[in-house]
């Protein structure tokens, strides 16, 4: 099985792309992020992580045109790719047998 | 403050809008990849614009930077890698094509390699020879230990404004010193003598002994092959020899314990050590040390001179600063001494302590700076080291000029392989590098060719510089590298131009091949060179002409005396009361002109000298420093000196044993110009008086490089050499005979003697060095500017023939056209002249300021230097030019 595997942050930001309603660029990605997730998140990171997921297939993007409120800087919009949405489709796959496989009640005797 | 900066913004922005911190800003515009910059740039802005809105400004401005400072990631610089399969610099296809082209084109054009290579290679050659003179010239006496340490005393004794130095002092001043000052951490003192050196049969006379204190080996770091540098010399009648010397006279036996008999009296030392030769870059060179404890000097003195002292400081001791607390010590012993041995008032007496100066010669600056006359052996001269090395330098640049020139201009030629190459895909990187490359491997031949050139020159160089350089120095590692780094210096620094000259061009340009007219050519750059070389070339040839002129005016000088067929024989002490009747037996031989009894002859390196002065009406006037020479009745007339005033010693005035005969420098410094100085009295040491009987014309008893000294003649009776005027054709037969006359008076010791112009002409010893070097290295440079000529004037000639062909069908002579091509050099040639002139002139009055006896330099040199030039450059370039007028037009319009 030929497979790119993805980090955890890696898969929440593809996960937040794909959520996303508008058009998803670099400041609305790390904004939805901190929401989501709660902790504080540099947006270098984020945007490494774009880039990268970008390298690998999962996203593609392309320039939008210019706005004033960016210094007439164009934006980047990502949109999650067929292969990026087969790597989340494969992983909830996953999850979900795994989560399966959990002995009913299990996990409750372990949380307590 | 947002608003104050608005008029500075880019139009594009909105007049709410806020400004991020400009360096961070900056810093991630350099940093960040082009391809990721602008989407990245406008996020943050983005962010900075709301958080500024959100928490003001300021908090803004620090949070936009610390975002900037994440971004500092490898991930974000690296550049975005490009679409077209990247050209590499190094690929080693490329390289194997350039060499392959480059060895095709040295094939092409075997006169135009030739002549790079052969300039190139001589260039190096001379450029590292003298680099390696240089070298050595500068690491004298680094071989002891503590050699940055050691000090030499000097005196300086001033005198009617002349200040004298001596490289010595006296027998008390080392230990002196060192009782007196703490920094001092050894003295050690070091006699010169020659002197018969006997072991059972085998007896010679060796010139280079040395009375040596015990502990002078071991302060100068000399290794012992047998015995202890400890207690080598520390017993009186010891002595310390080479193992040349030992093989000399021990051959196989081992000299340890044995003894040797030395002097005239005999006296047995004993042999306490055997040290190997010492190293060539000493100042001194003895063949054995002999103690100096052999001497019990019972009361050692201040104000005499004689012993080379040698002094070892403390590792944080200023010898500036010792040399400021000398006075003390020329007050306390100097004084006294001169006090009571001139018989003079203690006030008097006082001045010695301005007059009288010790100061402190580093052991290392002795070879290059130390020019007195009683040198241990003659010294080099930093003066001569700046010349070479700027010579050297010239010649490198030399070398490098004609290559940039005769690389440029053929370089022209390959205008449409260049581009060929561009229209291939070359960029401008491949074409520069390619031309580098060739001619890097053209100055790694020249380096090839230039280990030949030094191989075959070594010798010479060797005999001339009196060095003992191998070629397996040029071979070690150091210098390799020194010499491989040069050439590629060379080569880069000679490639540089052609490689940019030729890459500049657009690919049109190239392809057409008008790069060839002469319009194209980079005219002043070939111009520049040219007077540039010949401009060294005439200022080398003015200096040799009077470097040339000074050694032959020094050689063949009126001395004041008759040096021709004058022999001096140095050992007649050996004969101690028989020295006259030696002399009278040698006059009767039919050969022998004049015989004359004394010690001193021109040209003698050993001096006496004392300070007098002169007894007028009034009292006594300023003292004087003067030479003495010992002489008897017929030493003027051996010497064939002339007599101004006065008389000479004569044997029917018994009086004139405390006569004296002066010379005109002797009564010029002691104020007597004017008067008549025969019967005037000269008073001197102990309160001697002399009365003048004659005054005799100066002659040069030294060289003439120093001024005539003043100088007294005495009748002395103790000779201890004996002067022969000869006149004969047949000197080996004499000497014969000569042999003959001493084995009868002294059958045990071997006869010395030495022609006195040979001796003459031994004194300018490192001037000839200089001389033959400078020739050389003068010529060798004009080759080189001239083979640069040579070549570039066939190419220049060469791109003409069309237009000389066209000139002669039209009905031009062979001597116009060769005029006219000569014209435009000669016009150059001129120029470097006019320019060379003026440097010429100042740099060689700059060098004979050196002598006190020099020539003019007239202006025919200046004349002859130019005509030179100029008859090189025609040689060179009319020999093409007739070549070219020559042909046949036919030939010349035929082509195409």
């Amino acid at each position: 099985m030929k497979r790119t595997f993805l980090g955890e942050f890696e898969e929440i930001v593809l996960l937040v792309v794909a959520g996303c309603a508008e058009d998803a660029y670099g400041v609305v990605i790390w904004e939805q992020l901190q929401q989501q997730t709660g902790r504080s998140i540099t947006i270098s990171a984020v945007h490494a992580t774009l880039y990268r997921l970008e390298e690998k297939g999962f996203l593609s993007s392309q320039m939008g045109g210019a706005t004033a409120e960016r210094g007439g800087r164009r934006k980047r919009f990502f949109t999650v790719t067929a292969l990026g949405s087969r790597a989340l489709q494969e992983i909830q796959v996953l999850r979900d047998q795994l989560w399966k496989a959990i002995p009913q009640g299990k996990l409750q005797l372990i949380g307590q | 403050m947002a608003t104050q900066k608005e008029k500075f913004e880019p139009q594009n922005r909105l007049n709410d809008s806020f400004e991020p911190p400009r360096w961070p800003a900056r810093l991630l515009d350099w940093f960040v990849a082009p391809h990721l910059r602008e989407d990245l740039q406008g996020d943050l802005y983005e962010i900075f614009q709301k958080r500024a809105e959100q928490v003001g400004i300021a908090r803004a401005k620090w949070e936009y930077t610390w975002a900037v400072l994440h971004y500092l990631t490898p991930y974000f610089f690296k550049r975005k890698p490009n679409k077209y399969p990247k050209r590499f610099l190094l690929s080693p296809d490329m390289l194997r094509n350039y060499v392959k082209i480059a060895l095709r084109n040295l094939a092409a054009n075997k006169a135009f390699a030739a002549i790079n290579i052969v300039g190139l290679a001589v260039g190096l050659a001379c450029f590292m020879l003298i680099a390696v003179f240089v070298y050595d010239e500068l690491h004298y006496d680094t071989h002891a230990a503590n050699a940055r340490n050691i000090y030499r005393v000097q005196l300086l004794v001033t005198g009617n404004g002349d200040v004298a130095v001596y490289p010595h002092a006296d027998a008390a001043v080392g230990e002196g010193m060192k009782a007196a000052f703490p920094e001092i951490k050894a003295s050690s003192r070091l006699l010169s003598v020659s002197d018969f050196v006997k072991f059972e049969d085998k007896q010679f006379k060796e010139e280079h002994l040395a009375f040596a204190d015990a502990n002078l080996l071991s302060l100068f770091s000399v290794p012992f092959l047998e015995g202890s540098v400890k207690e080598a010399l520390t017993a009186p009648n010891t002595i310390v020899v080479t193992s040349d010397l030992a093989k000399k006279y021990f051959g196989k036996q081992n000299p340890l314990g044995k003894s040797l008999a030395i002097g005239t009296q005999k006296t047995p030392y004993k042999v306490t050590g055997v040290i190997d030769k010492l190293p060539d870059n000493s100042h001194f060179h003895f063949d054995a040390f002999l103690s100096l404890s052999t001497f019990k000097i019972p009361h050692p003195t201040w104000s005499n001179v004689g012993y080379y002292t040698y002094l070892e400081l403390k590792d944080n001791a200023d010898a500036r600063k010792l040399e400021a607390k000398f006075p003390q010590l020329v007050a306390k012993y100097v004084v006294p001494e001169v006090q009571q041995d001139m018989g003079i008032s203690l006030a008097e007496a006082q001045k010695s302590v301005d007059t009288f100066r010790f100061k402190l010669q580093p052991l290392t600056d002795i070879h290059l700076h130390s020019h007195t006359k009683y040198e241990l052996e003659s010294n080099g001269d930093v003066q001569y080291v700046y010349i070479f090395s700027i010579l050297a330098f010239f010649i490198l640049l030399l070398a490098c000029a004609n290559f940039t020139n005769l690389s440029t201009a053929y370089a022209a030629r390959r205008s449409r392989e260049v581009g060929i190459r561009k229209v291939m895909g070359s960029i401008k990187k491949h074409i520069v590098f390619q031309f580098l490359i060739e001619s890097v491997l053209l100055t790694f031949f020249a380096m090839l060719l230039a280990y030949a050139v030094i191989w075959g020159l070594l010798p010479f160089f060797n005999q001339v510089t009196d060095k003992h350089t191998t070629f397996a120095f040029f071979l070690s590692a150091r210098m390799l590298f020194v010499l491989c780094s040069v050439s590629l210096f060379a080569g880069i620094l000679a490639g540089i131009y052609p490689a940019f000259f030729l890459s500049s061009f657009t690919i049109l340009t190239n392809l057409k091949g008008t790069l060839l007219s002469p319009k194209m050519q980079k005219k002043s750059l070939h111009n520049g060179l040219i007077v540039f070389q010949f401009f060294i070339s005439t200022v080398l040839i003015i200096s040799t002409i009077v470097v040339n002129r000074q050694l032959n005016y020094m050689q063949n000088k009126k001395l004041g005396y008759d040096k021709d067929q004058l022999l001096f024989l140095p050992d007649t002490r050996a004969l101690a009361q028989n020295q006259v009747a030696f002399q009278q037996q040698l006059l009767q031989h039919k050969n022998v002109i004049s015989a004359s009894v004394s010690r001193n002859v021109p040209t003698n390196k050993t001096i006496v000298g004392t300070q007098v002065f002169p007894k007028n009406d009034t009292g006594n006037g300023t003292e004087i420093h003067t030479d003495i020479f010992n002489v008897d009745y017929d030493y003027i007339r051996t010497l064939s000196l002339t007599m101004l005033q006065g008389r000479n010693f004569s044997k029917e005035f018994a009086t004139d044993s405390s006569g004296v005969i002066i010379n005109e420098a002797a009564v010029k410094e002691l104020g007597w110009n004017g008067t008549n100085p025969v019967g005037k009295t000269i008073v001197g040491s102990g309160q001697v008086e002399w009365k003048v009987i004659g005054v005799v014309k100066d002659f040069n008893y030294t060289s003439v490089k120093q001024k005539i000294a003043p100088l007294m003649l005495t009748l002395g009776n103790n000779g201890g050499g004996l002067v022969l005027k000869i006149k004969t054709n047949e000197v080996p037969s004499f000497l014969a005979d000569l042999r003959k006359q001493w084995q009868a008076f002294t059958p045990d010791i071997p006869l010395q003697y030495h022609f006195v112009d040979e001796k003459y002409a031994s004194l300018y010893v490192t001037e000839q060095r200089t001389q033959q070097l400078f020739t050389v290295f003068s010529l060798l440079a004009v080759i080189i500017a001239g083979l640069g000529l040579f070549a570039l004037s066939a190419f220049v000639i060469e791109q003409r023939t069309k237009e000389i062909g066209v000139r002669k069908v039209m009905g031009a002579s062979v001597v116009g056209i060769v005029a006219l091509l000569s014209k435009d050099f000669l016009k150059l040639i001129l120029v470097a002249i006019v320019m060379a002139s003026p440097i010429g002139w100042y740099a060689m009055t700059h060098w004979l300021e050196n002598f006190a006896y020099r020539i003019e330099i007239q202006w025919w040199v200046f004349a002859l230097s130019g005509f030179l030039a100029v008859a090189i450059a025609l040689l060179t370039v009319s020999f093409q030019a007739i070549k070219a007028a020559l042909m046949n037009p036919v030939k010349s319009l035929r082509a195409e």
